[in-house]
């Protein structure tokens, strides 16, 4: 699953449960989890120029 | 509630703070390096497989010797100075492609691929060295996984600001959600990114003269690099500094660069 269908999923969550605690748990799973092989669209290059 | 949503936000990013060698900028890596270097791999591969090498032998040849050598002088520094741990995610890869941009380009775990259109600008080998430096910098101070980084936080603040509005009218989420967008495109990721090229020219310059190249020739391939005119977005707009500021910084940091410099 990736990070971003991750947030996805967590945030329909987060509307059906309305507990401010719970916003505790899924930054904190956000931030702790691996990207997954598509990462998150960030390029992984550093050019010489734009 | 909220001081607990700061405290838990505090600890996590004070855990994932390290520094930079040489700068001793701290950095927030929330993605571990060897994650991002494994991504690399591939996509690194997958590039260089779909553009051809350049049938300049001599070129190529020079590259792959710049390459090892500042790589070479680069991992002696880093077991000398505590970032020996590092050096297990490097896997150095120097490739010239034939393509006429005049460009050159860094992924995680020092993959560098440099295109055959910069070498007019570059010239020798010192020029070529001032493009190898800089983006071994990229490598070594780990600045793709510090924008992923970046990023997830970025993405994550979308999604709360998204939830702060999500019972207001759909005008007011569209709003927030467009000034969100180009708030953390232009008062975060652009300056992140200009940040990392600036620190990637310190340290390359670094990395220039511990090779034993002179690094005041650092100067003169970027004024080359800016008489080529292929910078001309405005700063505040671009991923990268202008040509005039990168002189400037280079310069100003000529004294501190020729300590290196071993004649």
């Amino acid at each position: 699953m990736t990070l971003i269908r991750q947030l996805t999923e967590n945030k329909k969550n987060l509307h059906s449960i309305p507990n401010e605690g719970f916003l505790i748990i899924v930054f904190a799973k956000a931030i702790s989890c691996s990207p997954s092989s598509d990462g998150l669209g960030v390029s992984l290059s550093y050019n010489l120029s734009p | 509630m909220k001081k607990l949503v700061s405290l838990v936000l505090l600890a996590c990013i004070l855990a994932a703070c390290s520094s930079v060698m040489l700068t001793g900028r701290k950095q927030l890596l929330l993605v571990p390096d060897s994650d991002v270097v494994a991504m690399s791999l591939q996509s690194y591969k997958q590039f260089v497989d779909s553009v051809p090498p350049s049938t300049d032998k001599v070129n190529t040849a020079l590259v792959k010797k710049v390459g090892a050598k500042m790589a070479s002088v680069v991992e002696t520094y880093m077991k000398a100075n505590g970032y020996e741990a590092d050096i297990a995610n490097l896997a150095w890869e120097f490739n010239l492609l034939k393509d006429k941009q005049v460009n050159a380009f860094c992924m995680p775990g020092g993959k560098v691929a440099v295109f055959d259109g910069i070498l007019p600008i570059t010239k020798d080998e010192t020029g070529l060295a001032v493009v190898m430096g800089h983006e071994i910098a990229h490598a070594i101070a780990k600045h793709s996984a510090e924008r992923m980084s970046t990023q997830m936080l970025s993405q994550y603040g979308a999604s709360l600001a998204g939830l702060l509005v999500s019972k207001k009218s759909e005008i007011t989420r569209a709003g927030v959600n467009t000034l969100y967008g180009l708030g953390s495109q232009y008062a975060v990721m652009l300056p992140y990114s200009r940040k990392h090229e600036y620190e990637a020219d310190q340290m390359g310059l670094i990395f220039l003269a511990m090779a034993g190249y002179d690094p005041s020739k650092a100067v003169a391939f970027w004024e080359r690099m800016a008489a080529n005119g292929a910078n001309n977005t405005a700063e505040f707009m671009s991923t990268h500094p202008s040509d005039a500021n990168r002189i400037a910084k280079l310069n100003a940091l000529m004294p501190e660069a020729m300590k290196y410099y071993k004649k």
